[in-house]
């Protein structure tokens, strides 16, 4: 259970984040949607001791996390949202590194790796440096490295991007299947099929405000007959987009 | 301590620090333990060679019989461990930036403080072994029984170096401490960096004022090293004791403090740091100028890059590090430094010497040999823009060499003041300084052109492109000897053979025209016009 209470983040004057507060469930899947800059990074961070709040506080399993750094980064994985770290490192040196970090001796972890590496199609280049990558295969290793490890909770900022359609979807599944034995999973997308297929709960964010926060069933009900594309665009979105469109590109010709 | 995470940190900032190395082992298809093994060879190289080359010099003076002699060289080697040791806390911990990936990842604090501390020690004692060589050479000239000898020297280097980095790691962090540094982190930063770089001048000029004594042949002691000169000569006495007990108990004082204030909170100001540090305030705009066309825009970016001051100022301070430490001792040696009654014979000498200069001070960590990989992904977008990739670089190489130059010239203007040097003589060594560095920069900004990098993320890891430090450290010792042997041969025959002096200097000439015209015409054909077309 993760609960985040009041969580507000300024950068110099800019607020980026103000006074947050939802619960996650275990057993879940829970998605982070909003436009660029909603403030979706910057409450995964905070959940990662990547970057301290300015206020408020963040309750994982009953222990605060500014109190218990260590203990709660145990339970925790996470794919940032870019793939560029430790470039200089192998992916499979990274995957020792993060094995090692969880107190993961690389026997221990040998078997999931060997799976992980299969599903995902790394075993070719996974002995040279990671600045040698494409994104997609950047991305992957990433991933394999948060996989590894298996904590309870799995943190992935917008964790498909870049995927090729084969990777994105065995990562879905894992997903799903990483949830229904009763553990998390949190990730950011601003893809609204992605939301809509994979997400039991949904905290939609503006310009660091909740505007949202529930089920996505419970959204497409109060709004019968629209689409999730249509009902987010209403909430979020900006009022005055449609005819700035129209003035760009201006009226089709025939 | 968790022995497992702390080797796999190690093992990663191993990699990170010599990323040229590495890659060069793995295409020899070393991987993982095999791969650390190595790297680790290749720092007791780095030692070795550092070692053999001031071994050479040092092995030379009794320094039992002059304690002026060992203070100044104890000083000077701990006056380049205390910057080393800045520059590479700084690198480490707030340049490299990686922090960030390690917060999520359930280390502790002190693992990864102790990981990186290690990375900034290894950095650190090529510079400083030199130490263990002069305290070695003193206490077996002092006839101290051999064991003992060797066991002291041990002992008061590894005070030393441990006396050297806690204090650092206290200056850089206590200063993270300061309010004013919260609010102002870069501008503090960076004068961090600017007063360390000072520090070394400043030492080195306070060093050479002390023994500025021509009737001696020893230097002036430094009074406060002193009872380290007593540890090595007589171990025994009551100085000896009662100094190596000091060394001991400020070690102990400063690791508690070490402990209380900087492991403490490490994630905590570091997270602080390194997110502020990654970002402009959001609330400063930049003033929008109105659009003078594309050269003007394009030179206010190329600023905008120079502008990451950290960067800049790293490159300073290794591409005068350089020079300070072949130049300073030449310089020091007495009989050279009086040339207030040179003719203007010597005009040519002091230009061939300015292009010397440039030699050994232009190399692969000065500003213009990676001032193409500052641009990181933005030139090979650039690349893609319809702007003339030729034009570019041209300003982008004015830039680098302007700065260069300037640099150097401060080196040169030291030189010149130092030795008391003739106004028309010291015109003739920057203009020297100002011809070589143009050659040396063209060379270095189209190997960096060559070698470019575009996701680094340390600046450390562009200096080891290529050859790497050693590769570095040779060439400009091979630069030096080079330059030592032609104005020996240049100034013996000035000096023997005024009268000819005229043609000489114009033989000279003449050969300094025919080179520089081929290398110009070289990079020109090779470079700039496979760029043009
Ligand atoms: N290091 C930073 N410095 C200043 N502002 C930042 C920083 N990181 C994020 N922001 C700002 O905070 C807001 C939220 O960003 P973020 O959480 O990254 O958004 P997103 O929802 O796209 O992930 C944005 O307006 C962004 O400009
Ligand atoms: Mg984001």
């Amino acid at each position: 259970m993760i609960e985040i209470h009041d969580l507000t983040k300024r950068y110099g004057n800019q607020l980026a984040l103000n006074q947050l507060s939802l619960q996650i469930a275990p057993g879940q899947i829970f998605g982070f949607l909003g436009h660029n800059g909603a403030g979706k990074s910057t409450t995964l961070k905070s959940l990662v001791s990547i970057i301290n709040p300015t206020s408020g506080s963040i309750i994982i399993d009953g222990l605060d996390l500014a109190q218990n750094r260590q203990a709660c980064k145990e339970k925790i994985s996470y794919v940032p949202d870019t793939p560029d770290i430790f470039l200089q490192l192998s992916a499979v040196e990274y995957w020792e590194l993060l094995a090692a970090a969880y107190n993961q001796s690389a026997a221990d972890v040998q078997q999931r790796r060997q799976q992980l590496v299969a599903l995902f199609d790394m075993g070719a280049h996974a002995e040279e440096p990671m600045a040698s990558y494409s994104h997609g295969m950047r991305q992957k290793a990433i991933l394999i490295g948060a996989l590894l490890p298996d904590p309870d909770i799995w943190i992935l900022d917008e964790p498909l991007q870049g995927l090729d359609p084969q990777a994105a979807f065995d990562l879905k599944k894992l997903m799903k299947a990483h949830a229904a034995k009763g553990r998390t999973v949190i990730f950011s997308t601003h893809n609204l099929d992605t939301a809509q297929q994979l997400c039991d709960q949904l905290a939609i964010l503006k310009k660091g405000e909740l505007i949202y926060n529930g089920s996505v069933s419970q959204l497409l009900a109060v709004h019968p007959e629209q689409s999730l594309e249509t009902i987010y665009l209403q909430m979020a979105g900006q009022a005055a987009n449609g005819q700035l469109v129209d003035e760009i590109e201006g009226e089709p010709h025939e | 301590m968790n022995k497992q995470q702390l080797r796999a940190l190690l093992a990663v900032n191993l990699r990170l620090l010599n990323p040229q190395a590495t890659d060069r082992l793995r295409k020899k298809g070393a991987t993982g333990k095999v791969l650390t093994q190595k790297l680790t060879h290749q720092f007791y190289w780095n030692v070795l060679i550092f070692l053999g080359i001031y071994g050479l010099s040092l092995v030379m003076f009794d320094f039992s019989k002059l304690p002026g002699m060992f203070t100044f060289y104890v000083a000077l080697f701990i006056l380049l461990g205390i910057s080393q040791s800045i520059s590479g806390i700084y690198n480490v911990f707030f340049a490299g930036n990686d922090l960030v990936a390690y917060l999520p990842l359930p280390f502790r604090n002190h693992e990864i403080f102790i990981s990186k501390l290690l990375v900034v020690v290894l950095n650190t004692i090529p510079f400083t072994t030199p130490l263990m060589l002069i305290f070695a050479l003193t206490a077996i000239r002092a006839h101290v029984f051999i064991v003992s000898a060797l066991l002291l020297t041990i002992i008061v280097y590894a005070l030393i170096l441990s006396l050297i980095l806690m204090l650092c790691s206290l200056l850089v962090f206590g200063l993270t401490k300061l309010k004013l540094f919260q609010q102002h982190q870069k501008v503090v930063m960076n004068l961090m960096l600017a007063l360390n770089l000072i520090l070394i001048l400043g030492g080195l000029f306070f060093l050479n004022h002390g023994s500025n004594n021509p009737n001696q042949l020893d230097h002036a002691v430094l009074t406060p090293l002193f009872p380290i000169f007593k540890i090595f000569t007589v171990p025994t006495s009551t100085t000896s004791l009662l100094a190596l007990g000091t060394l001991v108990g400020l070690s102990l004082v400063l690791a508690l403090l070490t402990r209380q204030y900087v492991l403490a909170h490490l994630v905590e100001q570091l997270t602080l740091v390194n997110t502020a540090l990654a970002s402009t305030p959001a609330h400063v705009k930049r003033q929008h100028h109105q659009r003078h066309g594309l050269k003007q825009m394009l030179n206010s970016y190329q600023l905008q890059v120079l502008k990451e001051p950290n960067l800049v100022f790293q490159l300073f301070s290794t591409s005068i590090l350089m020079p300070i430490i072949l130049i300073f001792p030449w310089l020091f040696s007495g009989s050279a430094s009086n040339f207030s009654q040179l003719s203007l014979n010597w005009l040519g000498v002091w230009f061939t010497v300015g292009i010397f200069l440039a030699v050994i001070t232009v190399n692969q960590t000065t500003l213009v040999a990676n001032i193409i990989s500052l641009d990181k992904m933005n030139f090979e977008f650039i690349k893609a823009l319809p702007i003339s990739t030729s034009q570019y670089l041209w300003q982008k190489f004015y830039w680098g060499y302007g700065l260069q130059t300037a640099i150097t010239a401060i080196i040169a203007l030291i030189v010149a003041l130092v030795t008391r040097l003739p106004l028309l003589l010291s015109l003739a060594l920057i203009l020297g300084v100002t011809w070589g560095t143009y050659l040396m920069s063209q060379h270095y900004f189209i190997r960096d052109y060559h070698l470019r990098s575009t996701n680094w993320t340390n600046v450390t890891q562009l200096f080891n492109r290529g050859s790497g430090n050693i590769g570095l450290v040779l060439g400009t010792m091979a630069g030096a000897i080079a330059g030592a042997i032609i104005i020996g041969i240049y100034s013996w025959l000035i000096g023997s053979q005024s009268a000819l002096a005229f043609l000489i200097n114009l033989i000279v000439f003449a050969i300094i025209i025919i080179i520089s015209g081929g290398l110009l015409w070289y990079y020109r054909q090779s470079f700039w016009r496979t760029l043009a077309q």
